[in-house]
């Protein structure tokens, strides 16, 4: 996410369009790119994009500035999309199985292969279906935008030690599909 | 073995993750040259679980978005304004400058209404108190029938009864 001067911050505060529109500006590809990878969905990341956007124009009236804005936005960004992405979860689940061993055979083929972008494109959003949105969230920050651990504690208001053990059951879990594919049990 | 479980995890989580003070990373690195098992799953782990995540293509924010945020944002600035303007001129009609004349005459209306009753009331008491005073003084003098009838009082009536 890029720089944001706190000028552009006050007067977006204060409620200048043309302010939010710097912001948004800066901003946008983080919190497009966060939310698409949490909700794993392009047009339900489209959705989460703008509420997301509405909800920062109406807090950033009470933002308190000596807190950083970037955690804070970080922190808006991966709540709603984990809480629109466990709403939505219930019909993930369904074809979650279907991904699942849809993807169990791609997978290995498409990293060691080095098939085209699309489709190794389509292997991420398959392999992000497996896991949890909390995990997703942590994995996305950590291995996407490169989070630090303590960054990620921030943002999601948890402890280190929570935020480790959510990424390590996210790799075994993904690291289960591929053993599977690669003993042939799938 | 159990060595190499706790070295998996480390591997899984810390080490992948540069997220270790370098004595312990010189530990792993150590186990790693000596244990083929734990390095083959190391180099699986970095393959699978990082490079490919990693390696995924950031997208492009489609330029419609910023319309209709601001599209959103408008509109609800628009019903905000709307809003404000209703309350304002509500505001601006119950205010003390407009207000004083109507407030002014329903006081004077009430105290006038109020005067012209309470003098009637007092009219109507005053008017009820003589016709019963009055009626009591000639209910005083008055002489009943029986006293009319049966006693006389003058020489005549005392010498025909």
């Amino acid at each position: 996410m890029q720089d944001i001067s706190d000028d552009v911050l006050i007067k977006a505060s204060q409620g200048d369009l043309k302010s939010f529109e710097e912001l948004y500006k800066a901003s946008a590809g983080f919190v497009y790119n966060v939310a698409l990878r949490i909700v794993n969905n392009r047009e339900d990341a489209e959705e989460v994009t703008q509420e997301i956007f509405f909800i920062i124009y109406h807090k950033l009236k009470g933002f308190r500035f000596e807190s950083s804005f970037k955690t804070w936005m970080y922190r808006i960004t991966v709540n709603y999309s984990i809480n629109f992405a466990k709403k939505t979860s219930i019909t993930r689940n369904k074809t979650a199985e279907y991904e699942d061993t849809s993807i169990a055979g791609t997978v290995v083929g498409d990293v060691q292969k080095g098939i085209d972008k699309e489709h190794r494109e389509k292997v991420i959003e398959d392999l992000l279906n497996i896991i949890n949105p909390d995990q997703r969230a942590c994995i996305v920050l950590r291995n996407m935008e490169g989070l630090s651990y303590e960054q990620i504690a921030q943002t999601l208001k948890i402890n280190i030690n929570t935020v480790r053990t959510r990424l390590k059951r996210a790799r075994e879990k993904l690291l289960g599909v591929r053993k599977r594919v690669d003993y042939g049990q799938l | 073995m159990d060595n190499c479980k706790k070295y998996k995890d480390l591997i899984l989580t810390n080490y992948i993750d540069g997220e270790m003070d370098t004595e312990m990373k010189q530990q792993v690195d150590s186990h790693l040259l000596v244990c083929p098992n734990c390095r083959r799953f190391a180099e699986e782990v970095n393959h699978f679980l990082v490079a490919s995540f990693k390696n995924a293509v950031r997208k492009n924010v489609p330029e419609h978005l910023w319309l209709l945020v601001k599209e959103n944002i408008e509109k609800e600035n628009r019903l905000n304004e709307k809003a404000g303007n209703f309350i304002h001129r509500l505001m601006e009609s119950l205010s003390f400058p407009a207000l004083a004349p109507v407030l002014g005459s329903f006081v004077l209306l009430i105290l006038v209404g109020s005067l012209i009753f309470y003098n009637q009331q007092m009219k109507q008491g005053k008017e009820k108190e003589q016709v019963e005073y009055l009626v009591y003084l000639l209910g005083a003098t008055e002489v009943s029938p029986e006293t009319e009838n049966n006693v006389p009082e003058t020489p005549i009536e005392k010498y025909f009864l």
